[in-house]
């Protein structure tokens, strides 16, 4: 093959030319001004180009021992054999402390932060509200503490009126008598109801120890309802107890008219004419229902009724899905309209009847890009990451825009991370309907704020959308 | 952690330990990138303009060829391979990257230790090549970035070797023809 003498200096420069052609090469050279000044600007060129040896950045072997699951938080850990830089080290060191930081420490601190503002608002009235009920008037506590609604007109003993009718005889003998007699009941009668007030004075009294003990020990008893229930029954069979000794009563009553009847017939044959005696005799007649420990339901949680439905103390597991639309343009923005790429899967558990809270995870799939300067040079450049989200989830119906039921109005709270990103908050409001037996079905506006990592800087979006999903509960 | 020094050790021999031990893929994986993460970068900055996509394209680089190693794909030039990866790798962002706005700009400023006429010189290189067509760039860069030999870039870009030495010689020309009216202000 025929070289020119250009093309032969360009291979010999490259170490690419025969050995056979290197004399000639030399020989033009030695005549060639012009060859020669092509020699120069060649070997002026390979000059320039060494120069622009850049090494490359020192994160890139860390990130990289990191994708293929080598990593190691080891000072040192980014360094070649022997020749580790001090500063990679603090590098490596720093960029592990930062990525802890805001991918752990600071999703939990939100968590516990967003919780205790949880908690504060769904507890601010409930001290006052069961020491207001306290009164020492006509109340009576429940055994857990709460406060029964108890009015003497629905609660106070029935009393029945019972006359005995005693006659006065004409003759001396039979009206002293029949007086005598009617002395004798009327003084069995006043001491039977003497009697029966004193037992009712004294189930008030106990009630009022009772409840006076309940009161100290309110709080330990809330935090037990198993040991509340227990209590109850003991005061129910108390109650039992204290209704067969009023039926004692009765039946002591019950014979004693009978004697009273039976005196009637005598006064009537000696045709009095002495105006009959009335005695009001109101023999108490205790009624059990007095005893009954039910409470009233619009007290104390409908879970407190045996048989009723439970409406705390259960496990829910639930399917929620993501549908969002960025607000800080150029940034984040939906890429996938699949359910399944945007959904969580999670488990809560409620705590109160308004309340619940738990754990939640799943994936948002978006575009992450960037249109702007930097530098005062044009970039635009994007990437397609699917973050795996965790967080913690706090779940509280809005008693003040209460539907009715089966709707409720909701709001929701998620604080949390993704394991390949940064921290993210959502809050939710919503309807949840409740379908018949364990599922409810919910659905609502969202608004999200996260933080990623792109090109070695950090960015910060919030973003809006529709949350839809389900609920199964355990109760 | 146990560390190992891998430096004698052939590419292939570094190669299989990716499918050992963690400390010794690690050390090896460490190895193979001290040896040759300088050219890859080299090679991905000047075919792609931009400092930052470079470092992507180089980390990404080295995942596949630990990937391919831990799988047990058979290699017989280590260095061809890496190149061939990166290759790849660049021309499918360069494609992304026209498709969704143009071309993506370097935004790299020159680190403040090197001289400022060697800097000038740099950025007066780099300005030249962005002149020269693709084709014709990326020989030159296996050339003398990388240090390649024409057979190496042959099997590389996968032409014959009369091809690649058109290129490469069609480079200079065109690079010394821009260069000609600086060249006498740093010699």
């Amino acid at each position: 093959m025929s070289l020119s003498h250009d093309e032969a200096l360009y291979l010999f420069v490259d170490g690419e030319l025969d050995a056979s052609m290197e004399e000639p090469l030399f020989s033009e050279l030695a005549y060639n001004e012009s060859l020669r000044n092509e020699l120069k600007d060649l070997l002026f060129m390979r000059n320039a180009v060494k120069r622009d040896d850049v090494a490359p950045p020192l994160f890139v072997k860390d990130k990289l021992l990191t994708a293929v699951g080598l990593a190691t938080t080891a000072l040192g850990a980014g360094g070649g054999a022997g020749t580790v830089a001090l500063g990679e080290a603090a590098s490596s060191t720093m960029q592990w402390w930062n990525g802890l930081w805001m991918k752990v420490a600071l999703p939990i601190a939100t968590a516990f932060a967003g919780a205790a503002m949880v908690w504060l608002v769904e507890h601010k009235d409930d001290a006052p509200q069961y020491v207001a009920q306290d009164g020492y008037t006509n109340s009576v506590l429940a055994p857990n503490g709460d406060v029964w609604s108890s009015r003497h007109s629905g609660m106070l003993p029935d009393y029945r009126q019972n006359t005995v009718t005693n006659t006065i005889s004409q003759t001396e003998g039979v009206r002293q008598n029949a007086n005598a007699q009617t002395e004798t009941i009327t003084q069995k009668h006043t001491q039977n109801a003497s009697a029966n007030s004193e037992d009712i004075g004294a189930i008030k009294s106990a009630f009022r120890a009772e409840k006076s003990r309940l009161l100290v020990t309110n709080a330990a008893l809330q935090s037990s309802l198993q040991s509340a229930l227990e209590r109850n029954a003991a005061l129910e069979r108390n109650a039992a107890d204290m209704g067969k000794r009023i039926a004692g009563i009765e039946q002591e009553n019950n014979s004693l008219r009978a004697n009273t009847a039976s005196q009637q017939p005598l006064a009537s044959q000696q045709n009095s004419t002495a105006a009959p005696q009335q005695a009001a005799i109101q023999p108490m007649r205790f009624n059990p229902s007095m005893l009954n420990l039910r409470h009233s339901a619009s007290v104390l949680p409908s879970s407190y009724e045996d048989g009723a439905a439970k409406t705390q103390g259960f496990t829910i597991l639930r399917l929620r899905g993501i549908s969002s639309q960025s607000i800080t343009q150029s940034h984040v923005r939906p890429e996938s309209s699949s359910i399944l790429d945007n959904a969580y899967l999670g488990v809560m558990y409620q705590i109160t009847p308004g309340f619940s809270a738990g754990i939640e995870a799943g994936r948002e799939a978006f575009v992450q890009s960037y249109h702007g300067r930097v530098s005062d040079r044009v970039m635009h450049v994007q990437q397609y990451p699917q973050l795996w989200n965790v967080g913690v989830v706090m779940n509280y119906r809005l008693a003040s825009f209460n539907a009715g039921a089966p709707l409720d109005v909701v709001g929701e709270s998620t604080v949390g991370g993704a394991m390949n990103g940064g921290p993210f908050a959502r809050q939710s409001f919503g309807l949840r309907y409740a379908m018949s037996g364990n599922v409810s079905l919910f659905a609502g506006a969202q608004i999200t704020g996260m933080g990623y990592q792109f090109q070695d800087t950090w960015f910060s979006t919030l973003k809006y959308g529709l949350m839809y999903g389900i609920n199964y509960s355990f109760n | 952690m146990m560390k190992h020094d891998f430096s004698h050790q052939t590419d292939a021999a570094l190669y299989a330990m990716f499918s050992g031990t963690a400390d010794e893929a690690r050390s090896a994986l460490e190895e193979a990138y001290n040896r040759y993460s300088q050219r890859i970068y080299a090679y991905c900055r000047r075919i792609l303009g931009d400092d930052h996509a470079a470092a992507d394209m180089l980390q990404e680089t080295f995942v596949r060829y630990y990937d391919q190693g831990r799988n047990g794909k058979v290699l017989l030039n280590h260095a061809s391979y890496l190149f061939k990866i990166a290759r790849n790798l660049c021309y499918t962002h360069r494609d992304k990257a026209s498709r969704i706005g143009g071309e993506v700009e370097d935004y790299h400023v020159p680190v403040s230790d090197v001289p400022y006429e060697h800097r000038e010189l740099i950025g007066l290189i780099k300005n030249a090549l962005e002149e020269v067509p693709h084709d014709l760039r990326e020989a030159f860069v296996l050339r003398e970035y990388n240090g390649l030999s024409y057979q190496e870039i042959s099997e590389i870009i996968g032409e014959s070797m009369d091809v690649v030495k058109v290129r490469i010689f069609r480079a200079k020309k065109k690079l010394r023809e821009i260069l000609k009216p600086y060249v006498s202000e740093f010699e």
